[in-house]
C-alpha cells in the first residue's frame, strides 16, 4: 500500500514539472516575441496586441496552477457530479497578503469588473501597467509561507526556483517595455479557455490530449534562401531579352494602314533577300574560316595581324569539295545555345546589306564581312567566359599557339567546351566561389584565389554570400543560445551588452561589433534603403573583401526594383544600350575595343552584362556616379558608331517605310528590335503587337519546305 | 496594592491584545531603504544591495507589535507609486542619504511633492538621514534645515541620523515609531 501511493506521488509530481517547465517556457516566449514587437517598431508603449494578450494568458495561468479548490466548490462538484463543467478558480485571495490596501480598493472599486476572476485578471494587467508585477513574484517567493494555505505543495507559486526565473524574465520586460493594458473591461469577468489549459485545471471534452508547450512562431518560419546568382552568357541573353519586354519604356505608336506603293516595294524587297540567302549559302565555307579567325582573336594582341593573314591564306589555298565535307560534321557537334546564337546571327546581318542592285557584287563583298564580323560577335562572349574559367581551373594562363590551323583552334574550342562540362558539377558544388572567379578577367586569378581560401573557408562564404542576397533576420537570443556569435560570450538575459550586426540579424558583443556603419547590399536590393548600420567585424572583413566583385544579379535577386527606382531604370538602359555599343565596336577595329575598355578598367561586366552589379557599384548608384560613368561610355561608342564607315555597313534599314536613314538597335526611345529574329524597326512603324515581316518570310520558307516533303511522300505513295 | 492590580492588567492586556501598524518607506534611489528593512528585520547589514524594483513588503515583529513595512523603490519611474502606497498608513518613513549631498535637493523637492498631496494629510512622517557614518555627512541640525522640515506644520515629524551599517540609533526610531502607533490609536 505505502509502495502505491508512493508510485501515485512520484508520477503525480512528474507531471506538475512538466506542466511548470511549459509555463516558464511560454512565458519566455511571450516575453522574447514582446521584446521583438517594441524593437521592431520602436514603440515606447505597448497597448492591447496579439501578443500582450498572450503575455497576460500565461501569468494568469501561473496564478492558477495548482491553485487549491474551496470547499464550497469542491462539494458543489462531488454533488452534481459534473467533471466536464468549467470550473471558477480565484487567486485573488492570495493575491491580497501581498497587496496594499489601496491596490485592493483601487481594483475592487472598477465599475465594470464583477467578479473575482475579473478582479484577478484586472490586478494582472494594473500591475503590468506599473511595471511592479515583478516585485509581486519576488514578494511572493520570499514569503511562501502565506500562501500554503492556497496552492498546493507543488504548485509553481510555490516552487522558489521558478518563481524566481518569472521574476525574472518580467524584470527584463519590464526595464524594457512600457505598458498599457485597460484594466476596467468587462471582459475580464471570465477566464480564456487557454489559461485554464495552461494551468492544468481543466482540459476540454477530450481528456486524453496532452498539454503542448507554445510554439515559437519565430523559428518555425521558414527563411526563404534566395538561389545564389550565377550568371553566364547564354542566361544573360536570353534575360536581356526578358528584360526588353519588361522594360518601362512605354512605346505608344500607331501604325497605319500600308499603302498600295508600300506593298509593292516590300515584295521587291522580298525577292532581293531571297537573293541573299542563296549568297548566304555559297559562303559557308567562308563562314568556318572566319570561325578559325575568331578563335584566333584569344591568342596576345601583338601576333594579332599576323594571325589573321594565316587565315586568310588558309581559306584561300582550301578546297571546296574539303569545306563541303567539313560542315555537316561541324554544326551537329555544337551545343543547341551556340547554333541557336549562330542562326540569329546569320540571319540578322541579312539587314546589313544595301539594297541598291546596280551595286550587287560590291553588296555581296560587304555581306560577307558582315557575316564574319558578326559569328565574332555571338562566339566571343561565350568562349572568353569559358576560356577564363577554364584558365583558372588549370590555375595558370591559356597560351594558345599563334599561327595554328583554323581546324585546330577549332578543335582546342571544342576541347575546351567538354571541359567545361566535366567541370560542371564541380560549379554546382561551389556556386559562390565559381560566379566571383569567373568575373575575375583583370585580376591576378593565383593571388585572389589564395586570398578566398586563406580569410574565409567554404561554408562561411557560401553563408555570407546566401545572406548578402536576402533581409536579415533576427532569430532569437535563444537559437544562439544567448551566446556571442562570433566570440561565444554570453549574451541576454541579465546582460545589456550586446547589439545586433544589420548584416546578418545575429546577435554579438559589444566587442564583435564593427566600429564603422556599412551599407547593407540586400536593404538597398529590396527596400532602396542606403543608410548605413552597424554591423559585425566578421560581416564587415566580407564586405571589404567581395567590394569589388560583380555578383549581385538585379534580375535573379529583385527584378522589381527596375520599375521601383528611376536611377536603377536609367541603369538599365544605359547598360543595355552599351550592351548593343559593345557588339559593334568589338567588331570593329582593336582601338575601338581600347575606347570601351578605356572606361571601365577591370569592369567589363558593366557593358558585357545588363543586371550584374557589385557591392561598390550599390554605393555609386546614390551618387550619381555610376550613371555619369555609363552616360560618357555610351556617348564616346555612339560617337565612333555614327561616323564608323564599318559600323554604319552593321546598322538596320526600316522595312516597313523604307527610309535610306540607318537605324542602330542602341536608339531604344525611338526603335523597336524584334525578339524574335533581332531585326529593327522605327518604333512609329511597328510593335510588339504587329507581324514581323522578316518573321512572315521565315516562316514562309519553311512552310514551303514543308510542303515540298508532303508531296514527295505523295508521289512515294502514288508508285506504290 | 492599586500599583499590583494596574500590573496584572496590564499583563492580561498584552496578551489578548497585539498591536498592528503599517509603514511605508519611501526615498531616493540608493538611500538605504532596503538596507534599512533588512536591519531591522534580521539585524544584518547587507553591503551589496541592488535596486529595488517596484516595492518590497516585509512584517517584522517586535514585542507585542507587529509592523507590516512597504519599501518602494526610489528610482523616477517608481516615484508615483509613493502617493499611492502612503495612504492610509500609519506612518511614513522618508530616507535620505546624508552623505550625499548632492542629491539632497532633489530628496527635499520629493519630500514636499509628496506630503503635500491632500491624501496623505496627517500622516505622521519619520525623517531618516542614513549614512552617517561616512564622513561629511549631515547630523540631525543640518538635516532640518537642508530638508527644510521646520515648514511642514500640518503634521508630526521627526528627524533622526542614523547608520545601517553601524546600527546607530536604529532602536531610538523603531521606539520612536512604536510609541507613535499607541498615540494612533489613542
Amino acid at each position: 500500500m505505502s509502495s502505491l501511493f508512493r508510485s501515485l506521488n512520484h508520477f503525480s509530481s512528474k507531471r506538475e514539472n512538466v506542466v511548470k517547465e511549459a509555463l516558464i517556457n511560454t512565458l519566455n516566449e511571450n516575453a522574447r516575441e514582446i521584446e521583438f514587437e517594441v524593437k521592431q517598431k520602436s514603440l515606447e508603449v505597448l497597448g492591447v496586441c496579439e501578443q500582450t494578450s498572450a503575455l497576460c494568458t500565461t501569468l494568469e495561468a501561473l496564478f492558477l496552477h495548482g491553485l487549491k479548490d474551496s470547499f464550497l466548490s469542491a462539494t458543489f462538484n462531488v454533488i452534481a457530479g459534473d467533471v466536464e463543467r468549467r470550473p471558477e478558480p480565484s487567486f485573488w485571495a492570495p493575491c491580497m497578503v501581498f497587496m496594499h490596501k489601496q491596490v485592493i480598493e483601487q481594483v475592487q472599486g472598477l465599475s465594470q469588473i464583477t467578479s473575482e476572476t475579473g478582479q484577478c485578471r484586472a490586478w494582472v494587467r494594473q500591475s503590468l501597467n506599473e511595471s511592479v508585477f515583478s516585485s509581486y513574484l519576488n514578494n511572493m517567493r520570499k514569503n511562501g509561507s502565506a500562501l500554503s494555505q492556497y496552492y498546493k505543495r507543488n504548485a509553481l507559486m510555490r516552487d522558489s526556483e521558478g518563481l524566481e526565473t518569472a521574476a525574472k524574465i518580467m524584470e527584463s520586460l519590464e526595464a524594457y517595455v512600457q505598458f498599457d493594458l485597460p484594466v476596467n473591461s468587462s471582459l475580464l469577468n471570465h477566464w480564456p479557455d487557454y489559461s485554464l489549459q495552461l494551468s492544468d485545471l481543466w482540459t476540454p471534452a477530450l481528456k486524453s490530449c496532452p498539454i503542448s508547450s507554445g510554439v515559437d512562431v519565430a523559428s518555425s518560419l521558414g527563411s526563404d534562401i534566395i538561389a545564389i546568382p550565377t550568371p553566364q552568357p547564354l542566361q544573360t541573353n536570353e534575360l536581356f531579352s526578358e528584360s526588353i519586354s519588361n522594360s518601362p519604356f512605354g512605346r505608344n505608336s500607331n501604325f497605319g494602314v500600308p499603302e498600295l506603293s508600300q506593298r509593292e516595294n516590300l515584295d521587291l524587297l522580298i525577292q532581293k533577300f531571297d537573293e541573299m540567302d542563296v549568297i548566304n549559302e555559297e559562303q559557308t565555307g567562308g563562314d568556318k574560316a572566319e570561325t578559325n579567325e575568331t578563335a584566333e582573336q584569344e591568342a596576345p594582341s601583338g601576333s594579332k595581324t599576323r594571325s589573321r593573314k594565316k587565315s586568310n591564306r588558309q581559306m584561300d589555298s582550301s578546297s571546296f569539295a574539303d569545306l563541303d565535307l567539313e560542315a555537316p560534321s561541324l554544326l551537329p557537334q555544337g551545343s543547341n545555345s551556340l547554333s541557336n546564337l549562330m542562326q540569329t546571327s546569320w540571319s540578322g546581318d541579312l539587314e546589313a546589306t544595301p539594297t541598291s542592285p546596280t551595286e550587287e557584287l560590291t553588296g555581296s563583298r560587304f555581306f560577307q564581312r558582315s557575316v564574319s564580323v558578326s559569328s565574332s560577335v555571338s562566339l566571343r562572349s561565350p568562349t572568353t567566359d569559358r576560356c577564363s574559367y577554364n584558365a583558372l581551373l588549370r590555375k595558370h594562363e591559356s597560351n594558345r599557339e599563334s599561327g595554328a590551323g583554323w581546324s585546330e583552334i577549332w578543335e582546342k574550342f571544342r576541347a575546351s567546351a567538354s571541359n567545361l562540362n566535366v567541370a560542371q558539377p564541380q560549379r554546382d558544388t561551389d556556386p559562390p566561389i565559381s560566379e566571383d572567379l569567373s568575373d575575375l578577367q583583370s585580376l591576378d586569378t593565383n593571388s585572389e584565389f589564395e586570398l578566398l581560401t586563406s580569410e574565409f573557408d567554404m561554408v562561411e562564404l557560401q553563408q555570407m554570400v546566401a545572406q548578402l542576397c536576402q533581409l536579415a533576420r533576427e532569430p532569437g537570443l535563444d537559437a544562439q543560445g544567448f551566446l556571442c556569435k562570433s566570440c561565444q560570450h554570453p549574451l541576454g538575459i541579465g546582460y545589456s551588452n550586446f547589439q545586433v550586426c544589420a548584416f546578418s540579424g545575429s546577435y554579438y558583443c559589444n566587442s564583435c561589433m564593427d566600429v564603422e556603419m556599412q551599407l547593407i547590399p540586400a536593404r538597398i536590393i529590396y527596400n532602396w534603403d542606403f543608410r548605413k548600420y552597424s554591423v559585425s567585424k566578421r560581416a564587415a572583413t566580407f564586405l571589404a573583401e567581395f567590394r569589388s566583385h560583380p555578383f549581385l544579379d538585379m534580375q535573379l535577386l529583385n527584378p522589381r526594383i527596375y520599375f521601383a527606382s528611376d536611377a536603377m531604370a536609367e541603369l538599365q538602359s544605359l547598360r543595355i544600350r552599351l550592351n548593343f555599343i559593345r557588339a559593334y565596336l568589338y567588331t570593329c577595329a582593336p582601338s575601338s575595343i581600347e575606347l570601351l575598355q578605356n572606361q571601365f578598367a577591370g569592369r567589363e561586366y558593366l557593358y558585357e552584362h545588363i543586371h550584374l552589379y557589385s557591392i561598390a557599384d550599390l554605393a555609386l548608384i546614390q551618387r550619381g556616379v555610376l550613371c555619369q560613368q555609363l552616360q560618357k561610355a555610351f556617348k564616346l561608342g555612339e560617337a565612333h558608331v555614327l561616323k564608323c564607315r564599318l559600323c554604319h555597313l552593321k546598322g538596320f534599314i526600316c522595312e516597313i517605310c523604307q527610309s535610306p536613314r540607318v537605324l542602330y538597335p542602341f536608339h531604344i526611345s525611338t526603335t523597336f528590335r524584334c525578339l524574335a529574329c533581332g531585326a529593327v524597326f522605327h518604333a512609329e512603324c511597328l510593335n510588339e503587337k504587329q507581324p514581323c515581316p522578316k518573321c512572315e518570310r521565315i516562316r514562309k520558307r519553311e512552310d514551303q519546305g514543308l510542303q515540298e516533303a508532303v508531296q514527295c511522300l505523295k508521289q512515294k505513295n502514288e508508285v506504290a | 496594592m492599586l500599583a499590583l492590580i494596574n500590573r496584572i492588567l496590564e499583563w492580561f492586556k498584552s496578551i489578548f491584545w497585539k498591536e498592528e501598524m503599517e509603514l511605508t518607506l519611501v526615498g531616493l534611489q540608493f538611500s538605504g531603504k532596503t538596507t534599512f528593512v533588512n536591519v531591522i528585520a534580521s539585524g544584518q547589514f547587507a553591503e551589496d544591495m541592488i535596486p529595488t524594483v517596484g516595492f518590497n513588503m516585509r512584517k517584522i515583529t517586535r514585542g507585542n507589535v507587529t509592523i507590516k513595512v512597504w519599501d518602494i523603490g526610489g528610482q523616477p519611474r517608481f516615484r508615483s507609486m509613493w502617493e499611492r502606497y502612503c495612504r492610509g498608513v500609519n506612518a511614513i518613513v522618508y530616507m535620505v542619504d546624508a552623505a550625499d549631498l548632492d542629491k539632497l535637493e532633489a530628496s527635499r523637492n520629493e519630500l514636499h511633492s509628496l506630503l503635500d498631496k491632500p491624501q496623505l494629510a496627517g500622516i505622521p512622517v519619520l525623517v531618516l538621514g542614513n549614512k552617517r557614518d561616512l564622513p561629511g555627512a549631515l547630523d540631525e541640525t543640518g538635516l532640518i534645515e537642508r530638508m527644510n522640515l521646520s515648514s511642514i506644520q500640518d503634521r508630526e515629524i521627526c528627524c533622526y541620523s542614523i547608520s545601517c551599517k553601524e546600527k546607530d540609533n536604529i532602536d531610538i526610531t523603531l521606539q520612536w515609531l512604536i510609541q507613535h502607533s499607541k498615540s494612533q490609536s489613542r
